[in-house]
C-alpha cells in the first residue's frame, strides 16, 4: 500500500530510490498504518524519517525496531520552502550508504507531521541539485479519519491541502464508524480529489481499495466538491480532456503561465497527456511544484485527461484558456 | 557556469523534461515553435519575443524599446511582467479574444 505493489517500482523511481510522503492531519492514523506496514515490509525495510512538532518524540518510540531506527527531524512548518531539515535527513541516509554503515534502500516513508504541508516536501525533493538524482517522489498517501475527516478539511486549511496532494487517501478507522459514513467519505474524497486512489482501512489493515474516479467519458466537466455533505468554499475540481494528442509547447506554456499568475490558486494538477509525436506523458504538480514529466512506457488510451483543483478560480474560463492556448498555430 | 559564455547554468525547468516530435527532429524545431507561441502570448500585452539563438536567452521587449533578456519560461513571464503596463494572466478575456481571433 504506502510502498506500492512488490517488484514494481513506480516508472519516475526505476533508479532513483522510491519516496513515499506519509501525510495526514493529527491524530488520522499514519503511525498506526505505519507500524502495520514496516511489520508486513521484507528485509531490507524502507528508510523511514518521521517529522513532529513535539519536543518529546513519541511516534519514533513506536515505530523503533532494533536494527531500523527511524530518522527523526524535528519541528517543520507549513511554509512553502526547502525543508532543509528533510533535506539534509535523506543526504544523510546516501552518506551513510556511501560509507558502508548502511545498505541501500530502495524505498523511504516520510511520515510527516500532523500540521506539515505536502507542498514543500514535494519541492525539496523535486528540486534539490543532488537529491533528485538520487530520489523520486513516488506516491502522497494521506491518511483521512473516518470519524473527523470531512470537519478537519472544513475548517483546518493545511488538512485540505494534505488532501488535495494525495495520490492515495487512506480511510482510517473504517471500524469505528458505520459503514454508510464510509461510503459518504469515499464519494467526498472523490468528488474532491478524484486523481487519487481510496483505500480503506482499520486498525492498519487494508479492508478495500477503490480506484480512481473515472474521468467523464465525454468532455471536460467541473464540479464543487461536498455534494455529499460537507461544503469547500471556492475549491472548484476541473477535468480537462482532449480527443487528439496535443501540442507540448503550447501546454506547457499555457500551465507555465497559469502557475506563474494563479499558483497560490491552483492546488493540484495530474492526469496523463497525450502529447503529439510522443505519446503518454505522466503530469503531476503538487501546487505550484511541478514534478519533472515522465514517459509512460504502457499502453494508454488516446487522449488527455487532467484533473486540475484550483480554488476562487472559474472553470469554465480556465477550460476556455487552455483550450485557447491548444490552438495557437 | 558554461566555460565558453559565462552564462549561468539556469535550473531545469519541468517544460524542458519532454521532448516532443521524432528523435531525429532537430531541436532547433521545437525552440522556435516556443517561441512563436510566446509570441501571440505576449502580443495582446503590446510585448515582442525575439530569439537571439544563443544559449536559452530569449529577448523581451516593448514598443518603446525596452528590453530584457530573459532565460527558461519563469524568467520569460517576469520580464514580461515588468514590461508591460497589464498583469499577464492566462484568463485575461482581452488575451483569450486574441488567441482566437489569430486561431481563425
Amino acid at each position: 500500500m504506502l510502498l506500492g505493489a512488490p517488484g514494481r517500482p513506480p516508472a519516475a523511481a526505476v533508479s532513483r530510490r522510491a519516496v513515499t510522503v506519509l501525510s495526514g492531519f493529527l491524530g488520522s492514523g499514519k503511525t498506526t498504518l505505519l507500524r502495520g506496514e514496516l511489520g508486513r515490509a521484507g528485509a531490507p525495510g524502507p528508510a523511514v524519517i518521521l517529522n513532529d512538532f513535539g519536543a518529546t518524540m513519541v511516534d519514533d518510540g513506536l515505530l523503533l525496531r532494533s536494527a531500523d531506527a527511524p530518522i527523526v527531524i524535528s519541528g517543520g512548518c507549513a511554509c512553502c520552502t526547502r525543508r532543509e531539515d528533510l533535506a539534509k535527513a535523506l543526504a544523510g541516509l546516501l552518506d551513510a550508504e556511501q560509507r558502508g554503515a548502511a545498505p541501500r534502500r530502495d524505498q523511504v516513508v516520510i511520515e510527516t507531521s500532523g500540521l506539515s504541508d505536502p507542498g514543500p516536501i514535494a519541492f525539496t525533493i523535486a528540486n534539490d541539485p543532488v537529491l533528485r538524482h538520487h530520489y523520486a517522489l513516488a506516491r502522497v498517501c494521506v491518511t483521512v479519519d473516518a470519524m473527523t475527516g470531512i470537519g478537519a478539511a472544513e475548517q483546518h486549511e493545511v488538512a485540505l491541502r494534505q488532501l488535495l496532494a494525495a495520490d492515495e487517501v487512506l480511510i482510517t478507522k473504517a471500524d469505528l464508524v458505520e459503514p454508510e459514513r464510509v461510503e459518504v467519505l469515499l464519494r467526498w474524497v472523490h468528488d474532491l480529489n478524484p486523481s487519487a486512489r481510496v483505500a480503506v482501512t482499520a486498525q492498519g489493515d487494508v479492508l478495500r481499495t477503490v480506484p480512481a474516479a473515472e474521468v467523464r467519458a465525454a468532455g471536460s466537466g467541473s464540479r464543487a466538491p461536498g455534494d455529499e455533505g460537507a461544503h469547500l468554499r471556492g475549491i472548484s475540481t476541473l477535468e480537462l480532456t482532449t480527443r487528439e494528442p496535443l501540442d507540448w509547447q503550447a501546454f506547457s506554456v499555457w500551465l507555465s503561465l497559469l502557475l506563474h499568475r494563479h499558483g497560490p490558486d491552483v492546488l493540484r494538477v495530474k492526469g496523463v497527456l497525450d502529447v503529439r509525436g510522443t505519446g503518454p506523458v505522466a503530469l503531476n504538480a503538487v501546487q505550484h511544484v511541478v514534478h519533472r514529466p515522465e514517459h509512460v512506457a504502457q499502453p494508454m488510451p488516446p487522449g488527455t485527461r487532467l484533473v486540475v483543483i484550483v480554488r476562487d478560480l472559474d472553470p469554465e474560463q480556465l477550460e476556455r484558456s487552455f483550450r485557447a492556448f491548444l490552438t495557437i498555430g | 557556469m558554461c566555460v565558453l559564455c559565462y552564462e549561468l547554468a539556469p535550473e531545469d525547468h519541468w517544460s524542458d523534461g519532454v521532448r516532443p516530435g521524432e528523435p531525429s527532429a532537430p531541436p532547433l524545431r521545437d525552440r522556435h515553435r516556443r517561441t512563436r507561441i510566446l509570441a501571440a502570448v505576449l502580443a495582446p500585452y503590446g510585448l515582442t519575443v525575439s530569439d537571439p539563438g544563443a544559449g536559452r536567452h530569449l529577448t523581451i521587449a516593448d514598443r518603446k524599446g525596452a528590453a530584457e533578456v530573459a532565460a527558461g519560461l519563469p524568467a520569460v513571464w517576469e520580464a514580461a511582467g515588468r514590461l508591460s503596463s497589464r498583469p499577464l494572466d492566462p484568463l485575461d478575456p482581452v488575451l483569450l479574444a486574441a488567441l482566437a481571433e489569430a486561431g481563425r
